[in-house]
C-alpha cells in the first residue's frame, strides 16, 4: 500500500466532515419523512442513504397521470402536497393525501402497476425515489429490514381484504 | 485423527494459502482504522474504470489537474482490483486448491501417501505386504473422504470473510477518490469552464457530469448501462 503523508490524510477527514453536508435537498426531504414511509420503519438514516437513489421532486397539475395501470416502473412516491386518487380499471377504488406513500411493491417485485394514480388537486408535489436492490454487499441490513417492512404491510393488506371478502358473504 | 486436528491442519493451510491477501487487508483495514477513515453502506466498487478514465479526460482537459493524492489512490486502487481479481482466481475452483495444493501440503496426507509408495517400491513384496498396501491406498481415500468436506465448510468460509473485507477496503479508498476527484474538477477553472462551453446545465458535479455525457449517448449500449449504474451513486 501506498505511504499517505499527514497533509493526505487530512484532506480524507476533511471529506469526512463534509459528508452530512453533502445531501441533496431531496434527500434531506426524504430523511425528514422517512418516519412516514411504513416500509422505511428501523431502518437508519445512514442505512437509508445506501439504498435509494434517483431522488427527484415532481410536480402535477389537476389531472395528471402519477402511474399508469399495467405500466412498468421502480419508482415509489411519497405525497408531499396535494391529493391524489387511485383508479383501477378506470374505477376509483381510493384516495392518497400528504403522507400518504405508494408504489412500493411494484418498485420492489418488478410487477406492473396494479392501478392508475392521478393528480386530484389542482396541483400536487411527490418526491420519488427508486431503491437499490443490488447493493447487498453493503446495505444488506437495510434490506432485510425494507423486505420484512414490505412482508408486514402485504400481510396487512391481505388481511383487510380477509375481511372484506368475509363481510360480502 | 479427531476433527480439531484436521481442522487446524485446515486453518494453518489458508492462512499460508492466503498470506499476501491477508497481509494487504491487516494493512488496509488497519490503515481505515488507525485513520478513522469511513466505509461507506454505498457500494462504490464497480466505479474504478468510470472513475479512471474520467482521471484521465480531466487531465487532458487541463494537464494541470489532479493532485499527489488522487494518483497515489488511483494507483492503490488499481493494485488492489489486480489483487483482488487474483484472489477470486486462487479461490475459484474448490477441488483443485483441494486436489493439488492442500492435499500435496498436508503433513498427515503425505506421511500417508509417502507410506504407501514406498511400500510400493519396495520389490519383492510378501502377501501380507501386499495386503497391507490395498488397504492403505483405500484408507487414504477414506481419509480424503474425511478432509474434503470440513476443508470446504472452512475454505468457503474464509474466502467468504476475505473477499468482504478485500470490498470494504476497496470500497473505502474509491469513495475517497471519488470524492477528491470530483471536488478537484470543481476547482478547476479550465474543467468548469469547458463543461459550460459544451452546453452542460446545472451546477458542475459528478451528478450533473454524468446526466450530461449520457444525454449525449445512445441507450442501451452496455456503456450507457454501466453509467445508468455509475449514476446510482450520486443518488
Amino acid at each position: 500500500m501506498t505511504e499517505y503523508t499527514t497533509d493526505e490524510i487530512e484532506e480524507f477527514l476533511k471529506i469526512n466532515a463534509q459528508e452530512s453536508d453533502t445531501d441533496s435537498d431531496t434527500m434531506k426531504k426524504l430523511l425528514s419523512v422517512q418516519d412516514k414511509i411504513k416500509i422505511f420503519k428501523g431502518i437508519a438514516p445512514n442505512e437509508l442513504k445506501s439504498i435509494v437513489y434517483d431522488l427527484q421532486f415532481m410536480r402535477y397539475k389537476f389531472k395528471d397521470h402519477v402511474v399508469d395501470q399495467d405500466a412498468l416502473s421502480e419508482v415509489i412516491y411519497f405525497i408531499i402536497d396535494g391529493e391524489c386518487q387511485v383508479f383501477r380499471n378506470r374505477i376509483k377504488i381510493g384516495e392518497l393525501h400528504p403522507g400518504s406513500s405508494f408504489g412500493e411493491s411494484g418498485a420492489i417485485f418488478g410487477y406492473k402497476r396494479n392501478a392508475t394514480v392521478i393528480c386530484a388537486s389542482k396541483s400536487a408535489t411527490l418526491l420519488s425515489f427508486k431503491i437499490d436492490q443490488e447493493n447487498m454487499e453493503f446495505a444488506s441490513r437495510a434490506l432485510a429490514t425494507l423486505y420484512r417492512n414490505l412482508a408486514a404491510e402485504i400481510n396487512v393488506k391481505l388481511d383487510e381484504l380477509n375481511k372484506q371478502v368475509a363481510t360480502k358473504k | 485423527m479427531d476433527n480439531k486436528t484436521i481442522e487446524d491442519e485446515i486453518y494453518d493451510f489458508i492462512d499460508e494459502y492466503f498470506s499476501d491477501e491477508l497481509a494487504i487487508i491487516d494493512e488496509e483495514l488497519g490503515f481505515i482504522e488507525n485513520n478513522r477513515l469511513l466505509t461507506p453502506c454505498i457500494d462504490y466498487t464497480y466505479m474504478y474504470n468510470f472513475l479512471s478514465d474520467i482521471l484521465t479526460k480531466f487531465k487532458i482537459i487541463d494537464p494541470n489537474f489532479s493532485s499527489i493524492t488522487i494518483d497515489k489512490l488511483n494507483n492503490d486502487i488499481k493494485n488492489m482490483e489486480k489483487n483482488y481479481n487474483l484472489f477470486l482466481q486462487k479461490s475459484s475452483n474448490l477441488q483443485s486448491v483441494f486436489k493439488s495444493t492442500f492435499v500435496k501440503r498436508s503433513l498427515t496426507l503425505q506421511n500417508y501417501t509417502k507410506s504407501i509408495l514406498d511400500l510400493q517400491t519396495t520389490q519383492e513384496k510378501s502377501e501380507e505386504q501386499f495386503h497391507i498396501l490395498k488397504q492403505k491406498k483405500q484408507n487414504l481415500v477414506k481419509i480424503r473422504e474425511v478432509y474434503f468436506p470440513i476443508f470446504k465448510d472452512i475454505f468457503l468460509e474464509n474466502i467468504s470473510v476475505i473477499r468482504s473485507d478485500f470490498k470494504t477496503c476497496l470500497n473505502t479508498k474509491l469513495y475517497y477518490f471519488d470524492k477528491l476527484l470530483w471536488g478537484a474538477a470543481a476547482d478547476s477553472n479550465v474543467i468548469v469552464r469547458h463543461m459550460k462551453i459544451r452546453k452542460m446545465e446545472g451546477k458542475f458535479s459528478a451528478k450533473e457530469y454524468l446526466k450530461f455525457i449520457m444525454s449525449l449517448m445512445r441507450p442501451y449500449t452496455d456503456e450507457y448501462k454501466y453509467l445508468e449504474k455509475c449514476l446510482k451513486v450520486y443518488r
